[in-house]
């Protein structure tokens, strides 16, 4: 009988000490200070130049975003290039990697291992079960009482498993500082707005990056909204003698003449109070851009960003800018259409949740475009104004001289280039989850190189750089 | 996007918002908005900042900024 009490009683504390758990919470930042930690300047270029500015931006869409990402790389790897008089591989020339759920596990294991990712990724995670072994955790019941506690919850398990088996309990302190700079993207909930795990934006709460494990960061990016719960990061704004960016305060009067530069400045200020938002809740990048193309485009096309191109660019720093997008977006599902029936609970969240990231990312595709068109025709009306000019007077120059010119290429990939009606069907009706079978992840990195090498501006990329 | 000059009687770096951004006597580009311009080192010009509000230029008409020598 006493036995039996020992083993209750100890049964008991074990379930007691369970329904404790709590999410590892983010450090404290003592002293804010912009020469340290993970940002954009404080990586070294060592065989990188700034001239030739290559970025990456990695869709969602689970195992076949991360395959489909995996492929580009492999193809940059393969792709030789002569730039300012030195052979290199495309790949050692990418400056910035910006990704969203399924590609952040890509981003982040080439961000941690560089060119071990061609060894190891496939076993580590491309081929591996995750979603079973994840459910696997899910049922176990050691779990259940973990999962009991309010400070612990789906999410934290996925990101526990991450951390174990393929990140390796790695911190972003152990990110190599050299670039490309990698951005993980993950959506602020209250705000609907794109939160990245960067330096700069832990200032805002006061937190130190450098202790946050990568795991943590790729499992808020793909928090798929209902299937798993957000991660929360603790706020301690105020407390690090932080002082916010210079064009904050200027964006504050923008409310009628540049109305999402204010709109960012009210977000910026928004976490500068703890006490309204003492803990932040992270899910899905998804949700507020899946393309990770959002924070790229703006720093090509303002002064604001922590890493504006745009800056660099006047600063005269850059020749050529790559913006290669891999968009692993699928089909929308026509089967709801066959039926009288009304869609499924699952089918009617799974609309909800990814159509508005559908039209969103095509927008901002389009957003870049335009931006690059509109960009180069400023060009041709400076020059023609020019070449008018000096007809009647060959002399003059206008004021400010020549516009700095650059080179922009900016190549989408995605499942619609594919020529072969019955090979485009089989990608973009393949599921978003986080198993897939062997060989259609091989598919799906051998169609990455084959698109991105029919792209006719990937071509005459490559022409440029012989 | 926006076009600006920042006329000085020589070369120095522009700051915009605290950054550097660009090159005086250089036409550069900018997001429409309200910026802050300064030189950046020596305090040796005036008005030693200048807040403008920048928007609907274009590159044949940048908005110009003068700086003066102190």
């Amino acid at each position: 009988m006493k036995k039996l009490k020992l083993t209750i009683l100890l049964f008991l504390s074990i379930f007691a000490f369970m329904g404790c758990a709590h999410y590892p919470t983010n450090a404290k930042l003592d002293n804010f200070d912009k020469d340290k930690g993970y940002r954009f300047q404080n990586l070294l270029s060592q065989e990188n130049s700034d001239s030739l500015f290559v970025i990456l931006a990695f869709s969602g869409g689970g195992t076949r975003a991360a395959a489909f990402s995996y492929g580009v790389l492999e193809k940059l790897r393969d792709t030789e290039i002569i730039w300012e008089g030195k052979k290199k591989r495309l790949l050692d020339e990418v400056d910035v990697i910006s990704s969203v759920s399924g590609g952040s596990f890509t981003s982040a294991y080439y961000a941690l291992y560089r060119d071990k990712i061609f060894a190891d990724f496939e076993s580590q995670f491309l081929k591996k079960d995750i979603e079973g072994a994840l459910e696997k955790e899910l049922f176990s019941p050691l779990n259940w009482f973990r999962l009991a506690s309010p400070e612990f919850d789906r999410i934290d398990m996925a990101a526990e498993f991450y951390d174990e088996h393929i990140f390796n309990h790695r911190d972003f302190k152990d990110l190599q500082k050299r670039k490309p700079f990698i951005l993980i993207n993950a959506t602020d909930m209250t705000l609907g707005a794109r939160f990245e795990f960067t330096q700069d934006q832990f200032d805002l709460l006061c937190s130190d990056l450098s202790e946050f494990p990568i795991s943590r960061a790729v499992a808020a990016s793909s928090a798929f909204p209902v299937l798993l719960s957000p991660v929360t990061v603790k706020n301690y704004a105020g407390g690090c003698n932080f002082s916010e960016p210079g064009w904050v305060k200027n964006a504050m009067n923008d409310r009628n003449i540049a109305t999402s530069r204010f709109a960012k400045a009210m977000q910026v200020r928004s976490y500068l109070d703890k006490n309204k938002r003492p803990f932040i809740h992270l899910m899905d990048g998804g949700i507020a851009d899946n393309i990770g193309l959002r924070e790229p485009t703006y720093s090509m096309f303002s002064t604001d960003s922590p890493w504006s191109v745009l800056r660099m660019i006047n600063m005269m720093q850059v020749k050529k800018i790559v913006v290669i997008v891999v968009n692993a977006k699928t089909e929308p599902n026509i089967t709801l259409d066959q039926k009288e029936s009304a869609p499924s609970l699952k089918d009617t969240l799974m609309t909800v949740a990814n159509a508005p990231m559908d039209n969103y990312s095509f927008e901002t595709i389009e957003l870049l475009k335009k931006s690059v068109e509109q960009w180069q025709k400023d060009e041709d009306a400076r020059k023609s104004c020019e070449t008018e000019m000096k007809k009647s007077c060959p002399q003059a120059t206008l004021a400010g001289g020549h516009l700095y010119e650059v080179d922009f290429y900016p190549i989408v990939i995605g499942f619609d280039a594919i020529q072969d009606p019955d090979e485009r069907s089989f990608f973009k009706n393949l599921p978003t989850s986080f198993t897939l079978p062997s060989d259609t992840v091989d598919k799906l990195r051998n169609i990455a190189g084959r698109l991105l090498e029919e792209s006719t501006i990937f071509q005459e990329l490559k022409g440029h750089l012989k | 996007m926006e076009y600006v000059i920042v006329k000085y009687l020589m070369s120095r770096t522009v700051l915009v918002d605290g950054e550097k951004a660009g090159f005086t006597n250089k036409i550069f580009r900018m997001d429409e908005g309200t910026y802050t311009f300064e030189l950046y080192g020596a305090k040796d010009y005036k008005p030693l900042s200048q807040t403008l509000e920048i928007k609907g230029t274009n590159s044949v008409s940048p908005k110009e900024v003068t700086f003066e020598k102190a």
